[in-house]
């Protein structure tokens, strides 16, 4: 019986990705045909042609490994603060940390557009990566906080004992032991600001084409074989990045999931 | 016949043998330790027992009926568990009446049996309590009054005393064993300590490496031991070198008696509160030295040197004391000469 | 011996401690914290019809009164909260029962893998998939039509773009369901299989097991895992307004077209709808706390 639902969930979850590869091998599929007649490259050859689509491909990994890099960067010494600190100001930090989780994505994009309107940060780069820590950050925080949690206090004051300094302790004594957390953290921060699309909409004003802002006007248009060659373009990319951060960071094998939301 | 029956019990996790043709039976009202060294399957046993693990071959009656392959809520023998297991959303009464709501009793009924059965644990007017408002005694009594309250046939306790502290340890002992005399409760005990095994039960089991290496009364096994391990298992031991020729046995220690059986080199071994000492010598008394003593409250543990080796002595300590460097005299009466390898 | 320490003077590194959260937390307050809280305040002023920029210098409440009062914000605000509970709702059922299932498995590597792969989609491809498939002329009709089911493309029923918003529920549930499936199995690992000896051996089936046992030890995180879905499922733009219906409009994409709306006049009306949106999810926020508060609290408990 579990079998059952699981092999369902399975099934639920391929089909329509088989489907969509189907569809990115063909022009025109007639009703009620499954399988095209004939499988053909090109749709993906006229798209892989276009110098916008690379554009925007190269564009969307920028960004993506930029806000990485900076999300990670700000999110770590935050979550160490975070977990291993008593100070006034935490629970209030804690909410602000929540507010993406729960206000919309509308709102909170429409706010960072009036405040980096102000800012001059409109339709440039930087402006995209800094606005894309917003969506990104809280999730980070969650999981590298968990992560100092469970590693305990003890190891930092032993440390600071024998007479190491804050930094010292967080990158020589805590992140080595942090593998997993890391890599689950750079993931979903890297997947999220992949697949932004409204707050690099308004953000990046339509100056800064990433791959999902090319991508919804032509999912509008209606042509299936165009938009499945970018979904899988998409998806794929999505993947070896995983693939490539978590071979980086991670050194076991296992999937820890430190979901603790 | 016997009320509960295990025959050949076989259990193998990842190709090591945990359990070896473990069989025993237990007769209604009886109460059943199984010891052994922790690690060595005796958890396992119960929870198959119990139903909660299958078990590779071998064979449960019950009251003459087969349960090998019984599901766990048929069986009609209740587990309680190392931490208890006490469901934390549930307050007491709710814990205890479980089994009853599984039934499908209705409300009233119900709240009268757990308040019985939390009377009977003597815990009555902590119904409302929830488990993590409880200590552990306690807690150990809900888990109780919760499995009896399903009124089973027999009851299995996975090391009841090992979460609690000392002094509540003596108490909780002492409950369990007039709770289980009144209700006439058929019961198996696993646990690591011997104590507590010789004080609660009527047969002990004692397991070795996955088998059954005796069973017996306290008595039998503590004085009578079927090998070497269940000597040492059940106390402190003297081992007695030696070897035995037409007859009698001669030990490097000076021992001698009358021993029937073939020629051969012999170990024998004598519990250290069997050796008499005194300073006055006797006939069959050995001389020996004290070579060091520790003072355990009711009692005087000495190391006394004896033609080479030392025996270790158990004695009151109301008797007389000895010094250290004083010669003393030992004497090793036969019938406490323990043999059997 | 540090000096100061003989003079009986706090040693140095203690100072640092008050200061060294602060330190850390810096990039932090100016790149996340500073943007934030700007966002919300202009949000409110401006919903509040202070707008210097466009000459309206009162705080008034009557934007807001006008935005309730109006006929399309209130269909959109039934039609987004229809799709959110009936959405969130799915999920957390098809969820639970999903995470049950992988809890009594053997194979953990192969299930870790195979739910993984819905979090990497987008929500936009996602959205595109269910179109894919469940659209007049997608897959799951052109499998009726070849099995002789229906004798043409129209006679599927209409899925998406539909003003039940299906589409949008099939998507959320689609994507949703195996991140609550890995959030309550994890609960269920640690909590649950403790009592599954005990409450067997006290005599529950496998069903009065889930229902007495299971279900309220992971209650709490059913409940926190539901609010962040249903606010995201109520605040969520992308899907609507790829495969939602053109009347009602979900309330996030009425909210987008009217704050691109060329004509400014609106302006603080946006703010309002947006405002409201955001008070929906605080709501559903506030029941979250709650929920981590209990799980909390059952921590201590177990």
């Amino acid at each position: 019986m579990k079998k059952t639902i699981l092999f369902i969930m399975g099934a639920c979850i391929t089909i329509p990705l088989i489907f969509l590869f189907l569809w990115s091998l063909t022009q025109r599929l007639q009703w009620p045909n499954i399988l095209p007649q004939q499988l053909s490259l090109n749709t993906w050859q006229q798209i892989l042609g276009q110098k916008e689509f690379i554009l925007s491909l190269a564009i969307s990994l920028g960004i993506s490994i930029s806000v990485t890099l900076l999300a990670m960067a700000v999110s770590l010494p935050a979550a160490f603060a975070i977990s291993q600190y008593a100070f006034k100001g935490r629970t209030f930090i804690w909410i602000m940390l929540l507010m993406p989780l729960i206000i919309p994505s509308i709102s909170i994009s429409i706010g960072l557009h009036l405040v980096y309107l102000k800012w001059g940060l409109t339709d440039t780069f930087i402006g995209v990566v800094l606005c894309q820590l917003i969506p990104t950050v809280p999730y980070a925080i969650k999981i590298l906080t968990s992560n100092f949690d469970l590693l305990g206090r003890g190891l930092g004051e032993q440390a600071k004992i024998l007479g190491a300094n804050t930094f010292d302790v967080i990158l020589h004594i805590y992140l080595p032991n942090m593998k997993p957390a890391l890599s689950l953290s750079a993931v979903l921060v890297f997947i999220v600001s992949f697949s932004q699309y409204l707050l690099t909409f308004l953000i990046g004003g339509g100056t800064i084409k990433t791959l999902p802002i090319l991508l919804f006007p032509v999912m509008q248009s209606g042509n299936r074989s165009e938009v499945s060659v970018y979904s899988m373009v998409f998806i794929l990319t999505a993947m070896i990045a995983t693939f490539l951060i978590e071979r980086y960071l991670s050194g076991n094998n296992k999937n820890d999931y430190y979901i603790n939301l | 016949m016997y009320y509960l029956a295990v025959e050949a019990i076989e259990k193998s996790y990842n190709n090591k043998k945990i359990l070896d043709k473990i069989s025993f039976q237990v007769n209604k009202g009886e109460f059943l330790s199984i010891l052994g060294e922790s690690g060595c399957g005796k958890t396992t046993l119960l929870k198959i027992i119990a139903g909660l693990i299958k078990q590779d071959s071998g064979k449960i009656t019950l009251e003459q009926c087969d349960i090998s392959n019984t599901l766990t809520q048929k069986r009609s023998i209740a587990m309680v568990f190392q931490d208890y297991l006490l469901f934390p959303h549930l307050n007491a009464r709710d814990n205890v009446e479980f089994s009853l709501k599984m039934k499908g009793m209705e409300e009233k009924k119900k709240r009268s049996i757990a308040l019985e059965y939390l009377e009977l644990v003597q815990l009555s007017g902590m119904g409302d309590k929830y488990p993590h408002e409880l200590s552990g005694g306690q807690k150990q009594r809900v888990a109780i009054a919760r499995a009896l309250v399903a009124e089973p046939k027999a009851i299995l306790m996975d090391e009841p005393f090992s979460n609690l502290d000392t002094n509540l340890r003596s108490e909780m002992c002492e409950f369990i064993k007039r709770l289980q005399k009144q209700i006439e409760m058929t019961t198996i005990m696993v646990t690591h300590d011997r104590k507590e095994a010789m004080q609660l039960s009527d047969n002990i089991l004692v397991l070795h490496d996955g088998t059954a290496a005796q069973c017996g009364t306290p008595a039998e096994v503590y004085k009578s031991p079927a090998d070497l391990f269940v000597a040492r298992f059940m106390g402190d031991l003297n081992l007695i070198e030696g070897y035995r020729r037409s007859g009698r046995f001669y030990s490097q220690i000076g021992l001698e008696f009358s021993d029937e059986g073939i020629d051969k080199n012999i170990i024998y071994a004598v519990r250290p509160e069997s050796i008499g000492v005194s300073s006055i010598a006797a006939v069959d008394y050995i001389k020996g030295v004290i070579q060091s003593k520790f003072f355990m409250g009711e009692k005087m543990n000495y190391s006394v040197l004896v033609n080479g080796t030392p025996l270790n002595i158990l004695a009151l300590s109301g008797n007389s004391e000895y010094n250290i460097g004083q010669e003393v005299f030992i004497n090793i009466p036969v019938e406490c000469i323990m043999s059997g390898e | 011996m540090d000096e100061k320490y003989c003079r009986g003077e706090e040693i140095t590194y203690m100072f640092k401690d008050k200061l060294m959260p602060y330190i850390l937390l810096a990039p932090l307050a100016v790149l996340f914290v500073l943007p934030m809280l700007l966002s919300i305040f202009i949000l409110v002023v401006q919903s509040l019809g202070y707008i210097p920029a466009l000459g309206l210098n009162s705080i008034t409440l009557k934007y807001f009164f006008s935005v309730l009062k109006d006929r399309t914000f209130l269909d959109s605000l039934i039609f987004s909260m229809q799709t959110a509970v009936i959405s969130t709702v799915l999920t957390i059922i098809l969820g639970f029962i999903a995470a049950y299932a992988l809890s009594k498995t053997k194979e953990e590597a192969l299930v870790q893998k195979l739910v993984r792969l819905p979090l990497l989609i987008p929500h936009f491809t996602a959205a595109f998939l269910v179109f894919l498939m469940f659209s007049q002329s997608g897959g799951l009709s052109r499998v009726m039509g070849t099995m002789g089911l229906l004798h043409g493309q129209e006679a599927f029923p209409q899925m998406v773009f539909d003003s039940m918003g299906m589409g949008i529920i099939i998507t959320y549930v689609w994507k949703e369901v195996p991140f609550a499936a890995l959030v309550l199995y994890a609960t269920m690992k640690t909590i649950g299989a403790k009592f599954y000896d005990s409450a067997y051996n006290l005599g529950a089936s496998e069903l009065q097991y889930i229902m007495n046992v299971l279900v309220p030890l992971t209650l709490p995180s059913i409940l926190s895992t539901f609010s962040i879905l249903f606010a995201f499922n109520f605040g969520a733009f992308e899907v609507p307004f790829l495969i939602g219906p053109s009347y009602p409009k979900a309330l996030p994409v009425l909210g987008y077209i009217s704050y691109l709306s060329p004509d400014l006049k609106n302006r603080p009306e946006t703010m309002a709808v947006n405002i409201l949106i955001t008070v929906i999810c605080l709501l559903a926020l506030y029941a979250y706390s709650k929920a981590v508060k209990a799980m909390a609290d059952m921590k201590n408990i177990i």
